[in-house]
């Protein structure tokens, strides 16, 4: 495998009549943080749920892991989309089912890994991330900032090699979200392959290796985290670090 | 004269007659119930899945069953369809087919709806985590679907097990066939009617209370362990 996880060239996705992604072309380098930063209905989510084939593209090339993606094939990420972790907005954890019950359930019915070994490695997870007391809890019983770093060792246990960050912290009180960035930070240290759409700023200038900056489906800009909020190239990129305060 | 007609009743086969009765209309209801569900499940997961024109098979199968009244469904499997197709089913067997295959359209809307009212984003974490769409049903939307569709499922059977009373229509010797030969026996106790009614009146209390209550309790139990 190259030094990119991701390849994107020439993807183009319409919603009915409306174009949601024009002419996307970028790379997401491994064991680096992406960043996608963008206005509200700029694209953002829509793209990296292309990455684990949550939506589909009309035309283009998108290449994952060396593997080639064809839109039309409704079965194209059976093979890897378990290498792909994804953690979403809402949590979307399973109510029916325990803390333990819901990061389990991929390992053990997915991967059909060992029982001991994925306990062991539920307990280590939900240690690290302050949880260790709650395995027997339903997702009912947990603050939103708790379902978020359940939903993200849910993800983690799966030993990925690529995570998808879709706005985790959008949803979750002010005083929760600090400790959910700080999960994220950690998992940056570890050189996990990231990509994160988020308007939480501090937290991208700190995290960010790479930002691609999205504007009405398009990529104004692409280049690297630092560079990008020092000296953003475009104008609609320095609007948007201007009108984000941070 | 009541009291001679529960006298009548009581004595002889007559008591013995009404439960055998009985006996078929539960063995139609339990057996059509069952095949319904299977029918009715497995439809209402494919619907649940479907889009566009595929949508109109489903809907037209559920519609016959819901416009078409049950008599001359009845009918047409009993008296119209073996003239002109040419086989011979029993009564009681006519009986199961159509209310599977109604029990069948009307629980396949019930599953239907409970499983797209489960919320989308369940749906993508399941997939998000690597589950096939079956090990999605299983273990995420029909779980959550459950406390949804128990009550309509409970509504449904009952509606089931009421409807057998027409079956006399088409002969089959069920608790309402049965009463009505006691009372034509007994014609001249003007009180037998009320006792014969009153009785078939209290098994089917017995049996759809009984359902509802276990569906209450069920229910309660789900509902307490979905917090």
């Amino acid at each position: 495998m190259t030094d990119e996880i991701i390849q994107v060239r020439h993807l183009n996705k319409k919603f009915g009549d409306k174009v949601v992604l024009k002419d996307i072309n970028l790379t997401i380098p491994k064991n680096k943080v992406t960043v996608v930063l963008g206005p509200s209905g700029s694209g953002k989510s829509t793209l990296i749920r292309t990455f684990n084939g949550l939506e589909s593209f009309d035309s283009g090339d998108l290449e994952i892991f060396g593997q080639k993606i064809d839109p039309h094939d409704k079965k194209a990420f059976a093979v890897i989309k378990h290498e792909i972790g994804m953690v979403f907005q809402s949590y979307d954890l399973f109510p029916n089912r325990t803390v333990m019950q819901n990061i389990t359930l991929g390992p053990l019915k997915v991967q059909k890994r060992d029982e001991t070994e994925v306990l062991d490695q539920v307990r280590q997870l939900l240690a690290e991330v302050g949880l260790q007391k709650f395995e027997n809890y339903y997702p009912q019983q947990l603050s939103g900032g708790q379902k978020q770093r359940v939903a993200i060792v849910r993800a983690l246990i799966l030993n990925p090699k690529l995570m998808l960050f879709d706005e985790v912290t959008a949803s979750l009180d002010p005083e929760m979200v600090r400790g959910v960035l700080e999960i994220l930070k950690q998992l940056a240290e570890q050189d996990l392959t990231m990509v994160v759409v988020t308007h939480e700023m501090n937290f991208a200038k700190q995290v960010a290796d790479k930002v691609i900056f999205l504007d009405s489906g398009e990529i104004v800009e692409e280049q690297n985290g630092k560079k990008f909020f020092q000296e953003p190239q475009t104008k609609r990129a320095r609007d948007f670090l201007d009108s984000m305060s941070f | 004269m009541l009291t001679s007609a529960i006298n009548l009743i009581l004595a002889g086969t007559n008591l013995s007659r009404l439960i055998e009765g009985l006996g078929v209309t539960i063995e139609i209801s339990v057996l059509s119930i069952f095949f319904g569900t299977i029918l009715g499940g497995f439809l209402g997961l494919l619907w649940s899945n479907v889009t566009g024109a595929e949508r109109g098979f489903f809907r037209t199968y559920l519609e016959i069953f819901r416009i078409v009244p049950t008599i001359p469904l009845l009918f047409l499997f009993y008296y119209t369809f073996p003239r002109d197709l040419n086989f011979n089913l029993p009564a009681t067997a006519v009986s199961v087919l159509v209310f599977s295959l109604w029990f069948g359209a009307e629980f396949s809307d019930i599953v239907r709806a409970a499983v797209q009212s489960v919320a989308k984003g369940q749906k993508e974490s399941a997939y998000a985590i690597g589950l096939t769409a079956w090990q999605s049903y299983r273990y995420v939307l029909l779980p959550q679907s459950l406390v949804n569709i128990l009550p309509a499922y409970i509504n449904l059977s009952t509606r089931i097990i009421k409807t057998t009373s027409i079956l006399l229509l088409i002969s089959v010797t069920e608790v309402i066939t049965v009463g009505q030969q006691i009372i034509e026996a007994n014609s001249s106790n003007r009180a037998v009617p009320l006792v014969v009614y009153g009785l078939i009146a209290l098994f089917y209390f017995l049996i759809n209370g009984t359902l509802t209550w276990l569906s209450k309790k069920i229910e309660r139990k789900v509902v307490a362990n979905d917090r």
